[in-house]
């Protein structure tokens, strides 16, 4: 069972194998955020609940192309930071700029989806275009990136589920992009499952809480 | 003494010396920020609102961490009479002390390179305006994801009438003999912010930490209701 806390509440006594989010301060583990607190099998941890999205290496995000130079493209990730493919990260080889144009490929406004490769200096984050690298759909969604990880792993029963009810294509970023292809009615209960993602805090009761909005979603719509 | 301000061991609007005036904080109140607060102590009714940390590229940027950039503003209709919008000598250096007091509080270095703007806007002042700006700002803070120490509570406390007093409202704080407004972190037994107009004995001085440290618990209370409020019931912010 989760709990809510907050900054410099103390999670957790005694000694953790690991540890995230916390402050460690002799035996206490101290929170540095608000969020749910998670301690068990040796770990302790505090998911958060608010913030800006923070790149992390392997990460898969959603973003939008906002300038394009010979070299290199500058994509808004949705962060304090803007992530860059290099031209040749697109070409998958090294590029002459004066023989290849890097806007016959991107273009700015162009969605992409890539994975972070890496990040330098805290801040400089290089992003590999990911195979099918050029997002098309029909809606774009926000939501809060500190709850973007409800549904952004590839294990997450929610993310199958809410595919699985609405019939829509879901393509969904790390960052919390989440982006959406399909008609007006897949699109609408979509967004009411986000809806249910971004107003819940806590994970418990939150599939099952998808699963009754979709649900009534599809009787009110059929009838 | 002409008009005293402690009469029968109660003061101007009816609190003992120990009391502190009704305090109420609010979370997410404002939908474009990252995060905001806004904050009722006494008749003081100040709006905070946190943008950032986003990318800066200003020369003299700190490159190893976030730069916290704080304005502290009173509206014209914030006092009696009307207050110029510029911004006066007064709110440049208030400005100044609420970032101080709130950046040890705050893990910045996980920024580097970015900005991070804390807004705070008095809409109605009466006394003790900066201590409720730090305490709502730190709230505000929280709410924005940046990661933090501990909250940061501040609390004024003062001699009137030759009597210890805490949380000053505008009388005392005009009138007084003096005001010492102070911010602590306190699972780091720390003060960050310490000032005094005044004089006060060694005593006194001691003494008036101590009620206001006892304050500044209580605060710390009202802090954590208001963000668990938020965040208990969902954050709602994007039906807005």
């Amino acid at each position: 069972m989760s709990k809510l806390v907050v900054p410099g509440e103390v999670v957790a006594k005694g000694n953790f194998r690991s540890w995230s989010n916390v402050l460690k301060k002799g035996e206490e583990y101290l929170s540095i955020f608000v969020g749910k607190a998670e301690v068990g099998g040796g770990r302790v941890r505090v998911v958060r609940l608010s913030g800006p999205y923070i790149p992390k290496v392997g990460d898969f995000v959603i973003g939008m192309v906002t300038d394009v130079q010979p070299l290199a493209a500058t994509i808004d990730i949705n962060s304090y930071v803007n992530g860059y493919i290099m031209a040749n990260a697109f070409f998958k080889r090294r590029i002459d700029p004066s023989r290849f144009d890097l806007s016959k490929k991107v273009n700015l406004g162009d969605l992409i989806a890539a994975k972070v490769q890496r990040i330098e200096r805290g801040k400089d984050v290089y992003l590999q275009p990911d195979q099918k690298w050029k997002v098309e759909g029909d809606a774009v969604f926000y939501i809060s990136p500190a709850k973007a990880h409800y549904i952004y792993t590839s294990r997450s029963r929610i993310s199958s589920k809410i595919k699985e009810l609405t019939g829509a294509e879901i393509r969904l970023g790390a960052n919390g992009v989440v982006v959406v292809k399909g008609d007006l009615k897949k699109i609408e209960m979509v967004k009411r499952a986000l809806d249910v993602v971004e107003s819940k805090y806590d994970l418990n009761g939150l599939y099952n809480e998808i699963i009754k909005v979709l649900s009534k979603d599809g009787e009110s719509t059929d009838s | 003494m002409e008009n005293p301000l402690i009469v029968n061991g109660k003061r101007t609007d009816g609190r003992s010396p120990t009391e502190l005036r009704p305090l109420k904080i609010d979370v997410g109140i404002i939908k474009n920020a990252a995060g905001s607060s806004y904050i009722e102590h006494g008749k003081n009714k100040i709006i905070v609102a946190i943008y950032g940390p986003r990318d800066s590229h200003r020369y003299g940027m700190n490159i190893e961490r976030a730069t916290l950039r704080c304005r502290y503003h009173m509206s014209p209709f914030s006092t009696e009479e009307r207050k110029s919008p510029q911004p006066s000598r007064r709110e440049i250096e208030i400005s100044k002390v609420i970032r101080d007091a709130l950046e040890p509080s705050l893990i910045l270095e996980n920024f580097p390179k970015t900005m991070i703007d804390v807004f705070v806007e008095v809409l109605q002042s009466d006394g003790g305006s900066r201590s409720a700006s730090i305490t709502a700002a730190s709230v505000a803070l929280a709410d924005a994801g940046i990661p933090m120490k501990d909250l940061v509570e501040a609390v004024a406390v003062g001699k009137v009438d030759g009597t210890l007093v805490l949380d000053l409202n505008d009388i005392e704080d005009k009138e007084g003999e003096s005001d010492m407004p102070v911010a602590f972190m306190l699972n780091e037994n720390k003060v960050t912010l310490l000032q005094m107009d005044g004089k006060m004995t060694v005593e006194e001085f001691k003494a008036g930490l101590m009620m206001a440290m006892e304050a500044a618990k209580k605060i710390k209370e009202i802090q954590k209701e208001a963000l668990a409020k938020k965040y208990s019931k969902g954050d709602r912010k994007n039906d807005a």
